[in-house]
């Protein structure tokens, strides 16, 4: 027979399991830069108001005095996504940009590498990141896998490999994000998609849905023969960030060269190749 | 009670509130969601919105207003299953930090388990009631219901973590 739980033994248990937690350093800064990020927001939102009732007002106006109303100009208050970018339009404008890599240490392992982004409207921007250590790159190291609209938004997003072995690679991604390139997050860190693997084990991503939503998926094979578990994790955009919209388990039965495995194994994004050179 | 306010630059005594508050916040949210990454997305977000409430009106709790956000956070949270991605085969190098330690220390940790395994409101009641320790009233006023309410589901959680935990009789 179990008795209820002591409130004071469980207090002190509760205080020693999170009595390691402690903020990250940088936590502050992300707070005021987040804080920041959403007054631009909340300053572009009423900006895009007041002119969506402008217009309003004109329609209505015109449409009293019995003439045709005029069309409404390609703002963006009124369509609910702008057509993707072409690939490599990172700013937006309609002109390809390009980006590389580089590292920032000399000589011995390189964990520290800067992301060069040269685009035609914004100039030059260099943002840095940490990635798997690597002597000599090229051609190894993190390499730009290339750059597609990802989430619809006008502007392409860049891909890194970050790291890579094993037949598989963890890709990252970076975006414009109110005029500046940032490293995109996911679960409060830096994303890491894995991309490949082998024959019992294997993932990918696609951001091909109707809401453009990034999905990572992968596959690994039960004990059982021809029974799989499949995962399928969605994430929706949100300024520079992932955020977990859903998370589907199942297990499959199926042969390991069914086509409803290899679904779950690959990148499926535009352009980017399903499964980059090692 | 102290009163925050935050000026145009941001430069203010809202680092205090930070200071002073952030990381028993952290801790109130990894009891909740029993992961530490989405605990922090959690943490971060609410101090964002109190940034934006303190800039527009005065706010004379700010504390308890964090509070309340991080349990509105963390239950809208659960309630979209946002928890840490489990997959990334490899973590990258600098990953391994003191936090992503501390993560993995939190899995191994029993009373984590067990409070993951009770109800939503259960964990809620007894987090804030027994570990922040909270008068039930402001368990209550927080989790939007009644004192009586709070009184059976801290019971019915005890009672379960008991067998849970393996507490004798």
């Amino acid at each position: 027979m179990n008795a209820p739980m002591d409130p004071e033994r469980l207090a002190r248990l509760m205080e020693d399991s999170v009595g390691a937690v402690r903020p990250r350093t940088e936590a502050l800064d992300l707070i005021r830069r987040g804080a920041r990020r959403r007054r631009a927001v909340h300053r572009a939102a009423a900006v895009a108001a007041a002119f969506a009732v402008i217009v309003g007002g004109a329609i209505a106006y015109a449409t009293v005095r019995g003439s045709a109303p005029p069309s409404v100009p390609a703002t963006g208050v009124t369509s609910a996504r702008p057509p993707r970018a072409r690939d490599w339009d990172v700013d937006g404008d309609g002109r390809p940009d390009s980006a590389h890599v580089v590292p920032l240490g000399k000589g011995g392992l390189n964990t520290k590498f800067l992301l060069v982004v040269q685009m035609t409207r914004l100039g030059i921007q260099k943002i840095p990141f940490t990635a798997a250590p690597s002597i000599k790159m090229p051609p190894a190291g993190p390499r730009v896998v290339g750059s597609v609209d990802a989430d619809s938004d006008g502007r392409a997003e860049i891909f890194v490999i970050v790291d890579s072995g094993a037949s598989t690679q963890t890709w990252t991604i970076f975006k414009l994000v109110i005029g500046r390139i940032t490293h995109v997050t996911m679960s409060g860190g830096p994303v890491q998609l894995p991309v490949g693997g082998s024959v019992t084990v294997n993932s990918g991503f696609s951001c091909e849905g109707p809401h453009a939503d990034l999905v990572a998926y992968s596959y690994g094979a039960k004990s059982n023969p021809k029974s799989w578990a499949v995962e399928r994790d969605t994430y929706r955009w949100a300024g520079s960030r992932l955020v977990v919209l859903s998370k589907r388990q199942q297990t499959i039965r199926t042969s390991s060269t069914s086509p409803r495995l290899a679904k779950y194994a690959g990148v499926r994004c535009g352009d980017l190749p399903q499964f980059a050179a090692p | 009670m102290a009163v925050y306010s935050v000026d145009q630059e941001g430069v203010d005594d809202f680092t205090g509130l930070f200071v002073g508050h952030y990381q028993q916040l952290l801790r109130l949210a990894v009891l909740f969601l029993g992961d530490l990454p989405a605990a922090e997305d959690v943490v971060q977000e609410a101090f964002i919105r109190v940034h934006g409430a303190l800039r527009r009106r005065r706010v004379d709790d700010p504390v308890a207003y964090l509070r309340q956000t991080v349990v509105n956070l963390s239950r809208s949270d659960l309630r979209r299953r946002l928890v840490a991605r489990r997959h990334a085969p490899k973590p990258m190098l600098d990953a391994a930090s003191a936090e992503d330690e501390a993560a993995s220390a939190l899995l191994r940790q029993e009373v984590i388990w067990a409070l993951r395994s009770i109800s939503v409101r259960q964990r809620e009641a007894i987090v804030l009631r027994y570990w922040a320790d909270l008068p039930e009233e402001s368990v209550a006023r927080l989790m939007g219901i009644s004192v009586g309410t709070v009184k059976g589901y801290t019971s019915r959680g005890l009672a379960r973590l008991g067998q849970l935990l393996g507490e004798s009789a």
